[in-house]
């Protein structure tokens, strides 16, 4: 799927907006699934939308030396940080989506929602650190260059991530219980 | 216990679901690059106007200046206390008449 990305991204950086629009087509859920993952999904759209037209306007900048999906996705994180910085509301606004949402799905008690209330209550660096790492497959590198830290932070934050999730889940489910 | 559940269940609730393009987000994302690509063409061309009339008003202003230090013209100056604001003005009405349509373009 990604074989014509070079190409089309040498287009989008010579000022072509269809193929630039091709490229959007292409990563738009994924961005959006992260961005709606750290400010919930009310502001994912329109920070995601920002993201791509910062992406356009960076673009005659953009070195092949990481991908395009992790340098996009790092826009949308700091246009995430930049939000969440304007709006201290927003996490508040998340975690009541969280609760709301998934207990609709899977109903109350259920390792899923229970994730979800954990997930919800980590901060929005390592809720980030193990969407990118864990969800979406980023290699610990990529997602440390996503997100502006060193890899050895962003290994220690993800772990940290992972074990405050599961430590939240284990006396609320039998599943994961010890 | 074992990590494996754990990662299975991490796996399933933060995996992005695989879905065909949003193609109405695609389409509003392309009216906002539009929008800011306009925005930029603007700019630049506003800037770059500025930049030429500020160099054109300088341009005149030391030729003025210059020709009010020449003792003849001096002469006259001195005797015509309205002739340097009636200069300026005619200028400035010049420049605005000139000016302004090419300015309102470049708004567009």
């Amino acid at each position: 799927m990604h074989d014509e990305e070079p190409a089309l991204l040498q287009r989008a950086a010579r000022g072509d907006q269809a193929a630039f629009a091709a490229l959007v087509a292409r990563h738009e859920a994924r961005l959006r699934h992260f961005l709606a993952r750290i400010v919930g999904p009310a502001d994912a759209d329109d920070l995601a939308q920002e993201a791509f037209v910062k992406a356009w306007i960076a673009l005659p900048r953009y070195r092949a030396d990481a991908s395009f999906g992790a340098w996009l996705t790092g826009f949308g994180w700091r246009a995430a940080l930049d939000h969440i910085r304007r709006a201290k509301r927003t996490q508040a606004r998340d975690q009541q989506w969280h609760g709301e949402a998934d207990q609709s799905v899977h109903g109350p008690g259920s390792a899923h929602v229970e994730l979800e209330r954990a997930l919800a209550a980590l901060s929005e660096q390592e809720r980030a650190a193990l969407v990118l790492t864990h969800g979406h497959g980023w290699s610990h590198g990529e997602a440390a260059q996503i997100l502006g830290l060193p890899l050895g932070t962003l290994k220690s934050l993800a772990a940290r991530a992972k074990a405050k999730a599961r430590a939240a889940i284990e006396p609320a489910t039998e599943e994961f219980a010890a | 216990m074992t990590d494996d559940p754990f990662n299975a269940l991490l796996s399933d609730v933060l995996t992005p679901p695989v879905r065909l393009p949003d193609r109405t987000f695609v389409a509003r994302a392309q009216a906002a690059i539009a929008e800011a690509e306009r925005f930029r063409r603007w700019r630049r061309r506003a800037l770059r106007q500025i930049g030429s009339e500020a160099l054109v008003l300088t341009g005149l202003a030391g030729a003025a200046i210059t020709l009010a230090q020449i003792p003849a013209i001096g002469e006259v100056l001195s005797g015509a206390p309205l002739a340097v604001p009636a200069a300026a003005g005619i200028l400035l009405l010049a420049w605005l008449a000139l000016g302004q349509p090419r300015g309102a373009r470049a708004l567009v």
